[in-house]
């Protein structure tokens, strides 16, 4: 075979096997969309429901001969006026807020400090400490509300939002030191090495150095803590039971299902308030959200 | 510039010898340039120098004084890293001047320092710009973009440490020994 004919016949396996590629990649995004597709419909249907009944008036709710995907009646902000009027809502929201604000920031500052010290700092069963912190995460919380119950009691914290303050770290704190650590560990040793030798203590490391570049996995972590904190259930239902120290996810099933009846507007709207923070928080950080948790799954 | 002597000097890592009783003198404004095979044990040495790696026996002089028991940054040492060691979250200036700040040298002090030594390394345009920050990964990948991105942060590592103008400054298996002033 000639030069010119073994040339040819090369350049035309190279674009065989270009086609069959481009094929795969094609049959590849079909499949994708077509599952994403479904995933997407699966899941937004709940919030879809959600927005939709809390823009409805009581009469519509309740009226069975209607549609429940569709506003018949014209949009109303009736159950929202009526939730932030005539019921503790406000004060349910107040209570979340603290709780999460205070949770954060208590988890934040174990976490950061624990993980920066587990991850960075070798010592003899620094990494049996570290297992073993991520294993108190696999505990479910529905098995520790009895023992905390007792704790909770003792501090005189039973039926007051402080004790969530107490006792939400519980969750947060195992899961984002766990996150932090694996950050922590995907930065550079030579950084902390050069912070050495310019003369930074281990204080002014971590504060100088770690925190503001592991910036996304701490934004990731302050997330998780975040939603653990906005969205517990358990926790608040056993141990809270006057509405003014109710939080939101409690307090709004709470006061607004009496017996078999449910205000099923009022309840739609509430959850479409409660929701709306984290909605936002994930909207604007998502990408530190992916950027922390996903960090060391790569080495550059 | 001070002399840096080491005396039987070992490291083991485990059972595993590192370095074997090195004997070294290096009288001062020297400039000596440690060359082997990989895992030879150059960097272990110039680490031990710098206080990054305990010593396991031997004795290590800086300017006559023992120093195997201080810490870096009483040892008055720079080094620069292998893979430059910038804080990716910091601009030029402040990766330059962050030891200066840490030993709390005046701000005129400082400006003066990394100009001076901005100017020598011909890095004073970078001054205001960072690496690029990607700090989930090594970084091998914080260029500043562009073939000559090794040159700068190279350059921009070596003024650091050199404007702390310290008694002893290590460089680690330099990449581009051909392109740097000191």
């Amino acid at each position: 075979m000639s030069s010119a004919a073994v040339a040819a016949h090369g350049a035309g396996q190279g674009l065989g096997l270009r086609a069959s590629l481009s094929r795969n990649r094609r049959w590849a995004l079909i499949a994708s969309y077509f599952f994403l597709v479904i995933f997407a419909i699966f899941f937004l249907i709940p919030p879809y429901y959600m927005i939709v009944t809390a823009f409805k008036s009581d009469a519509e709710v309740a009226r069975m001969a209607t549609n429940p995907w569709i506003i018949s009646d014209g949009v109303t902000l009736d159950q929202f006026r009526i939730l932030l009027t005539q019921t503790a809502f406000l004060t349910f929201f107040k209570n979340t807020i603290v709780v999460t604000v205070c949770v954060v920031a208590i988890t934040m500052v174990v976490s950061v400090l624990a993980a920066f010290s587990l991850g960075r700092m070798k010592f003899w069963g620094s990494s049996i400490l570290a297992t073993g912190i991520f294993l108190t995460y696999l505990v479910p919380d529905t098995l520790l509300f009895i023992p905390l119950f007792q704790i909770v009691k003792a501090l005189g914290l039973l039926n007051s939002y402080w004790g969530m303050v107490l006792v939400y770290p519980t969750l947060t704190v195992p899961f984002c030191t766990w996150i932090m650590i694996g950050y922590f560990q995907s930065i550079p040793k030579e950084l902390d090495e050069a912070a050495l030798i310019d003369g930074a203590g281990h204080l002014q490391m971590l504060t100088k150095i770690f925190i503001p570049v592991a910036l996304p996995g701490i934004i990731a972590a302050m997330i998780f803590a975040f939603t653990v904190s906005w969205a517990a259930f358990v926790y608040p239902m056993a141990f809270l039971y006057s509405a003014d120290q109710q939080v939101l996810t409690v307090g709004t099933v709470t006061s607004l299902i009496r017996g078999d009846v449910y205000k099923w507007g009022m309840l739609m709207a509430g959850a479409l308030m409660a929701a709306a923070p984290p909605l936002l928080i994930y909207a604007f950080l998502m990408d530190y959200y992916i950027a922390g948790l996903t960090a060391g799954a790569t080495k550059g | 510039m001070a002399e840096v002597s080491l005396c039987n000097v070992v490291k083991l890592f485990d059972n595993v010898e590192a370095v074997r009783s090195i004997n070294l003198d290096i009288p001062d404004n020297e400039f000596v340039v440690l060359v082997g095979p990989s895992g030879c044990g150059k960097s272990t040495t110039l680490r031990m120098i710098a206080g990054l790696e305990e010593v396991t026996s031997g004795e290590i002089y800086i300017g006559g004084e023992i120093v195997n028991d201080r810490p870096p940054k009483d040892r008055d040492i720079a080094m620069v890293f292998q893979n430059y060691a910038l804080y990716p979250h910091m601009t030029a200036y402040e990766n330059m001047s962050f030891g200066l700040k840490l030993r709390k040298f005046s701000k005129d002090e400082i400006r003066s320092r990394v100009d001076t030594a901005a100017r020598i390394l011909d890095i004073t345009e970078l001054l205001d710009r960072k690496p690029k920050a990607c700090p989930a990964v090594s970084a091998s990948a914080w260029p500043w973009g562009g073939r000559s991105c090794v040159i700068q942060r190279s350059s921009c590592s070596t003024s650091r440490c050199r404007i702390s103008t310290p008694s002893c400054a290590c460089r680690c298996v330099p990449r581009l020994s051909g392109c740097i002033k000191w």
